[in-house]
């Protein structure tokens, strides 16, 4: 609109000889300013905190809203005149009200919380006595590992890749309003199957705008970060991957969602940018609903992961019998599958560890073995190998060498 | 363009003949302005209606002082924040007519490829969108200043605004923009 005839009150460039430094700020996004302009502009900065904030972000805002003005080629539509000629003898009467506006819909969050904890299983451990004679029965050390003629069995059984939850002792998938993305899929996994859930995984460039967007906006809705507590999070950033494994994620899209059920299968995949409405409906995609109503609560979770890493700390440190009263608690508890698999792996490699020492007790010169085994007899105090090597130290005692072994019928059934 | 001007002494006495020369050399200008105001197609041209008959009706109430575009900025200003007002009293300004945004916002299709979809396009929608959810008045002022072309003591005079709120509320929007838009900054060429 010009504004080439100034008039009291009325805006006009030609009322302000001076003008504000803001509007200096602005046109120097437009021409270049000239010297006069320039110094006023510093002296003005000099001087103004707030002044130098805005100029700060000033030409960010400028630039990104360069093609926004919709009006900027807006003509008045070719009725405009008929209409206003129409009314202008009319007499005057309110103007007609403005469309009103639809209230945006709220999705309403259903979310069911399942509380599928039963009664508790009874875990029963049989273990029978072996009979002693100058060769051991043993009930529960794995026989055939403690005879094999080298240990490669025994050592390649021990080095298998042990369970850590130490992450899920204190993980929630959303914290402060964000989801807390995990970065790599085996790890995605493995909590998924730890936490019971499904996994949702989302894959993008970090130069991606609609994967940016949907992090900064979509991923942060309310009712997909209610929905966010039902999936073990995973982000995978292409940027950062090998071209191969890019090329791999790539054809499946980006931004990528996929739901993969907690044994790795991708049950639902949905690439693409959402709004919050229909990602939503995504997420609760009826393939994962059965396994999200029952997943326990995150609560019960971390503090099965939290059992879990006490047991493990334990054994670590060479206290097997604290380490399998743990494992054997938390599988008492109807634990997830995936604590449940990690726990009997724990008591499993207690197991190993108690034919190790039965294998080094061997190797050694009687008084050295004597000794070995009654120290290894009370790190495994309330284990039942602990029984075993007590009959082997027994018969070692009362042999003066070194038994052969067996297994006895009744052996443990781990 | 080069119709000569109605100056102020003529508008007391405008005739339609020189009522219909108003709105065909100011007509569009007001709309854009109001366009920027409302963020609206329809309500724009309804105030734009709007905004020509008051001054059809007010025409002898013109004092005659300096450029009659002044007067019609001024009054297309009135009637939109009128317009507003009574809009907030029934619902709660929604800043967004949803349905309507959606069509123009150029959203990807959910299962295009990457390489059909327009980039552009859709950060113009999200850069558009952040400007149209500024909290009032804030982005009003902003409005002016950016699209509308106005100095801070424009804005001022037109909004009956002291300069310093003025220019508090043109730097409130800068930020809020900035802070918006932050996630595409460093990672997206910006148009």
């Amino acid at each position: 609109m010009s504004d080439a005839h100034p008039h009291p009150g009325a805006p006009s460039s030609r009322q302000e000889p001076n003008p504000s430094a803001y509007d200096l700020v602005r046109e120097a996004q437009r021409r270049s300013l000239s010297p006069a302009e320039s110094r006023a502009l510093e002296s003005a900065l000099a001087a103004d905190a707030e002044l130098r904030e805005f100029a700060a972000s000033y030409p960010f805002a400028h630039r990104a809203t360069q093609f926004v003005d919709s009006a900027s080629a807006a003509l008045a539509r070719p009725d405009a005149w008929t209409r206003l000629a129409a009314q202008m003898h009319e007499p005057h009467e309110p103007a007609a009200p403005l469309t009103p506006r639809r209230p945006l819909a709220l999705r309403a969050a259903a979310l069911l919380l399942a509380s599928a904890l039963g009664a508790s299983a009874w875990f029963a451990w049989r273990a029978s006595s072996g009979d002693a004679a100058d060769a051991v029965a043993l009930p529960s050390i794995d026989v055939a590992l403690v005879n094999a003629a080298d240990s490669t069995e025994l050592e390649r059984a021990l080095s298998q890749p042990v369970a850590d939850f130490q992450r899920l002792r204190d993980y929630a998938p959303v914290r402060d309003g964000e989801i807390q993305w995990l970065d790599s899929l085996d790890e995605g996994l493995a909590l998924a199957q730890a936490a019971d859930r499904p996994m949702l995984l989302f894959g993008m460039y970090t130069t991606c705008p609609w994967c940016i967007e949907m992090q900064a906006q979509g991923l942060r809705d309310e009712t997909v970060l209610a929905l966010a507590e039902e999936f073990v999070p995973v982000r995978i950033v292409y940027d950062d991957l090998a071209p191969e494994v890019v090329a791999k994620f790539h054809e499946r899209g980006y931004p990528l969602f996929e739901l993969w059920s907690p044994s790795g299968e991708i049950v639902h995949a949905f690439p693409g940018h959402f709004d919050a409405a229909s990602f939503v409906e995504h997420l609760d995609h009826v393939s994962t609903a059965e396994r999200r109503r029952s997943a326990p609560p995150w609560e019960r979770v971390r503090s099965m992961a939290e059992q879990h890493q006490a047991a493990l700390a334990a054994e670590r440190e060479g206290r097997f019998g604290a380490a399998y009263a743990e494992f054997q608690t938390l599988l008492r508890e109807q634990p997830t599958d995936g604590i449940a698999r990690a726990a009997r792996a724990g008591l499993e490699r207690i197991g190993l560890r108690a034919a190790a020492a039965l294998r080094e007790a061997r190797s050694l010169d009687l008084d050295s073995a004597q000794r070995a085994l009654a120290s290894a007899q009370a790190s495994f105090e309330g284990t039942p190998f602990a029984r075993d090597l007590a009959l082997v130290r027994a018969s070692l005692e009362m042999h003066q060498s070194f038994p052969t072994l067996s297994a006895a019928d009744a052996r443990a059934d781990r | 363009m080069n119709a000569p001007r109605i100056s102020a002494s003529h508008v007391a006495g405008l005739s339609t003949h020189q009522f219909r020369e108003l709105f065909e050399r100011e007509g569009s200008n007001v709309l854009r302005f109001l366009l920027r105001l409302t963020r609206n197609r329809s309500d724009a041209d309804d105030l734009l209606q709007e905004t020509f008959l008051t001054v059809w009706r007010k025409r002898d109430q013109f004092e005659g002082r300096g450029a009659i575009e002044g007067w019609l900025k001024r009054t297309a200003w009135r009637t939109y924040l009128n317009a507003r007002t009574l809009r907030e009293r029934r619902s709660r300004l929604a800043a967004l007519d949803d349905e309507q945004r959606a069509q123009e916002a150029a959203e990807p299709p959910a299962d295009a490829g990457i390489e059909q979809r327009d980039a552009h396009a859709f950060l113009t929608a999200k850069i558009r969108a952040a400007v149209d959810e500024l909290p009032e008045p804030a982005r009003e002022a902003f409005v002016l200043f950016r699209f509308e072309g106005l100095t801070c003591a424009q804005i001022a005079s037109l909004t009956d605004t002291p300069l310093k709120t003025v220019e508090t509320r043109v730097a409130r929007a800068t930020k809020l923009l900035a802070e918006r838009l932050r996630p595409f900054r460093d990672n997206v060429p910006l148009p």
